[in-house]
């Protein structure tokens, strides 16, 4: 157990880290839990002039100050959702060109394919003769065109679908607080109507 | 707002599908625009997601086919281990481009008292869980895309009681007779 001299020192060391001091580094260090910022409000880092732009055209002909507001909140969730799948489609590209070098590059692989060229097999097991195996080099395309395409494709995605998973959430989340707007911009519209209206009650 | 489709799929496929949607649903308005474009992006994540499903089982057929050739071929003594491996890889490689390799495999596997139905459940287990994920988000694009219909049902439906209002107020200032006699021209 730490004496009482030691505890004193412990806490006088402590006062002497508390974190970055300088402006430079209060910002730098402000950007420790930055991921992908994806959570951020669109309101937040998007063009004021985009915004505004939705904003009008989810709230149609209404000059009410509550459908505006929600218009608004549409708005923004809607370019939240735009922002969100394009970050998708890059994290997917980005798997794309990734994995396609990675594979052609990887010097095991190249060292693999060559050997096995070179050794060729003469391999004769339970009476069944085996072929020279020429297609092993991995340089040499795989017949089809397309399927070697296809598997990088493929081999792209599935090295990141568990990031997918996680920005699908942000995907639903952004999805659902527009839905949300969209439809109290509806409800009110409708509220009003009856409210204005001269007529009749329909039921 | 429309997406981007990657590099390596097709605008054309992209367009008819939203032809297609377009026009069963037959938007109006911006809003419904919006939820159709909704509809069509999750109906191409679903296909894209089940190209990526296929293609998972289909390339780890080749390495479960040389798991079970190896096991087939391995002597009981492990001397010959790199060879035996050497012999799978290369039937494995061979099965679904070369007559003769498949015929090989084919011999072998009901040699063992298997056949191709066992190299398909080993490929399952290989690549279980990325299976499981990519199911999981072909299933959440399922429910994007039905989530988005059935907005725009609410969407229309709200619609199509403001317009019965609308209309119920024009009945109401008798506006209806003047347009029946044709009394306005």
């Amino acid at each position: 157990m730490a004496s009482e001299r030691q505890i004193a020192a412990n806490r006088r060391n402590a006062q002497k880290s508390t974190g970055p001091k300088t402006g430079s580094g209060k910002k730098r260090s402000s950007k420790s839990a930055y991921r992908h910022g994806l959570s951020l409000p669109m309101s937040n880092v998007g063009s004021e002039a985009q915004l505004k732009d939705l904003s009008r055209q989810f709230a149609g002909d209404a000059s009410d100050a509550k459908i505006l507001a929600l218009a608004e909140r549409a708005a923004d969730a809607q370019l939240d959702l735009v922002r969100v799948r394009k970050a998708k489609t890059a994290m997917i590209e980005r798997a794309l060109m990734l994995g396609a070098a990675g594979a052609r590059s990887h010097p095991e692989l190249k060292e693999l394919g060559h050997r096995i060229v070179q050794n060729g097999w003469r391999r004769k097991t339970q009476g069944v003769s085996l072929p020279q195996p020429e297609l092993l080099d991995s340089a040499t395309p795989l017949p089809g065109g397309n399927e070697e395409e296809e598997r990088r494709f493929v081999n792209g995605v599935r090295h990141i679908l568990p990031e997918l998973t996680k920005i699908c959430r942000y995907e639903k989340r952004a999805a659902g607080r527009r839905d949300r707007a969209i439809h109290e911009i509806a409800s009110i519209k409708t509220a009003n109507k009856k409210y204005c209206s001269s007529g009749p009650s329909p039921e | 707002m429309p997406f981007n489709v990657l590099r390596t799929e097709s605008k054309a496929d992209l367009a008819k599908i939203r032809a297609d949607v377009s026009q069963g649903i037959e938007p109006t308005d911006f809003i419904e625009r919006g939820f159709v474009e909704d509809m069509v992006y999750h109906t191409w994540d679903m296909m894209r997601y089940q190209r990526v499903t296929t293609g998972i089982l289909n390339n780890a057929l080749r390495k479960a086919l040389a798991q079970i050739l190896n096991e087939i071929l391995l002597p009981p003594s492990t001397a010959m281990a790199v060879e035996c491996w050497r012999a799978s890889q290369h039937l494995s490689h061979g099965w679904l481009l070369d007559p003769e390799s498949k015929r090989q495999v084919s011999s072998l596997l009901k040699e063992a008292g298997l056949d191709e139905s066992a190299i398909e459940a080993k490929a399952y287990t290989l690549v279980a869980d990325d299976l499981e994920k990519a199911n999981r988000m072909s299933n959440s694009a399922r429910e994007g895309r039905d989530k988005a219909l059935r907005s725009i049902a609410k969407y229309r439906k709200n619609l199509a009681v403001q317009l019965r209002r609308n209309s119920d107020r024009v009945l109401a200032a008798d506006e209806v007779p003047l347009i029946a006699n044709g009394e306005e021209n």
